[in-house]
């Protein structure tokens, strides 16, 4: 299990596909992001790629919509919006299809436990179906 | 690579939505629930890595191995058939799925997991592809195994022609001119064996 203390501010959780533009410099970020992650792929990652402050995990069981958000990597990643505005590589448009809006009032947490997520708030994404039951 | 043969909560390797899992038209899917995401014929295994640089790309032309190209995703010379199948299967089994060539909508990724972003391309590569990887030994398996599990087949592996009569417009009688290709005689030739096999079979 592991916890990172996450600020006030608005936040965007979902498929790292949905987020990073499929443009030469956003593809660039992805590959290094790929490279650095699947070096410790069971762990919740928070990493610095090319400027970019993300938290990554891979979810329990792949691709798929866990309450209603959406993966076709494998692995989902929260981002904080105010930290990334105009970032041309980005699309921080809020409250897609598949994706979660997240609006911290105060300093919160974010915990991943058994790849199922949740946030001090009471929000929780389960992506490990042993866990639904 | 050695990987487990047995599903590892994808520790090892994924399961992979050859259409991909967003461009699928469902924004909720229950794990138990059978439909186009649990599709046998739409699943094949993946290295997590290449998974998740797969992601919701639609395919597009490329060379050699596997690797993301522009903004699509080229799967690699020796199954770029094999996923032209996959998605000709998916486009015909399910009513709502588009197989198109549009690149603006095909790069459009807001309306994904809606039904009207249940778009897949690019449709001039995919028949492309189909042509210059022809069917494997290793595909006939794999339609067989998953025919007897989930009991139905991918046409266009029995029935390479169809995706000309489909796609191409084309008749039988298109497919029975003289050719100029290996692929075309191939098909003709599957076409001849069929018809033999029938012909003997109501005799």
């Amino acid at each position: 299990m592991t916890t990172y203390t996450l600020k006030k501010g608005t936040y965007l959780c979902g498929d790292p596909a949905m987020i990073f533009k499929k443009t030469e410099e956003g593809d660039r970020v992805i590959r290094q992001l790929w490279d650095t992650f699947y070096l410790d792929m069971q762990a919740f990652q928070h990493l610095m790629i090319q400027g970019v402050d993300l938290y990554i995990t891979r979810t329990a069981e792949g691709d798929g919509v866990y309450q209603g958000v959406g993966t076709d990597t494998g692995t989902l990643m929260l981002i904080c919006v105010d930290d990334h505005l105009n970032d041309e590589r980005l699309n921080l448009t809020l409250h897609r299809p598949g994706m979660k809006t997240l609006e911290l009032e105060d300093q919160s947490t974010v915990t991943v436990n058994r790849f199922n997520i949740s946030f001090s708030n009471g929000i929780t994404i389960i992506t490990n179906s042993d866990d639904m039951r | 690579m050695m990987l487990n043969a047995t599903w590892d909560g994808g520790a090892t390797w994924n399961r992979e939505h050859v259409w991909p899992n967003s461009r699928l038209g469902m924004d909720r899917v229950d794990g138990y629930e059978k439909n186009q995401a649990s599709d046998l014929h739409n699943l094949r295994a993946s290295s997590v890595s290449i998974n998740s640089s797969k992601s919701d790309r639609v395919f597009l032309d490329g060379s050699g191995v596997a690797d993301i190209t522009s903004y699509g995703f080229y799967p690699g010379d020796d199954h770029r058939g094999d996923v032209a199948r996959i998605i000709f299967y998916m486009a015909i089994t399910y009513d709502f799925l588009e197989l198109i060539d549009d690149d603006t909508l095909l790069a459009n990724e807001d309306d994904h997991y809606t039904l009207e972003g249940a778009r897949m391309g690019k449709l001039s590569i995919l028949l492309a592809w189909h042509k210059q990887d022809p069917i494997s030994e290793f595909e006939i398996a794999r339609n067989n195994r998953i025919a007897s599990i989930q009991g139905n087949r991918n046409p266009f592996i029995d029935h390479p022609e169809f995706v000309h009569l489909i796609w191409e417009n084309k008749t039988i009688g298109d497919l029975l001119k003289p050719v100029t290709t290996s692929y075309q005689h191939d098909v003709i030739m599957y076409i001849d064996f069929r018809k033999e096999h029938y012909d003997n079979l109501y005799a």
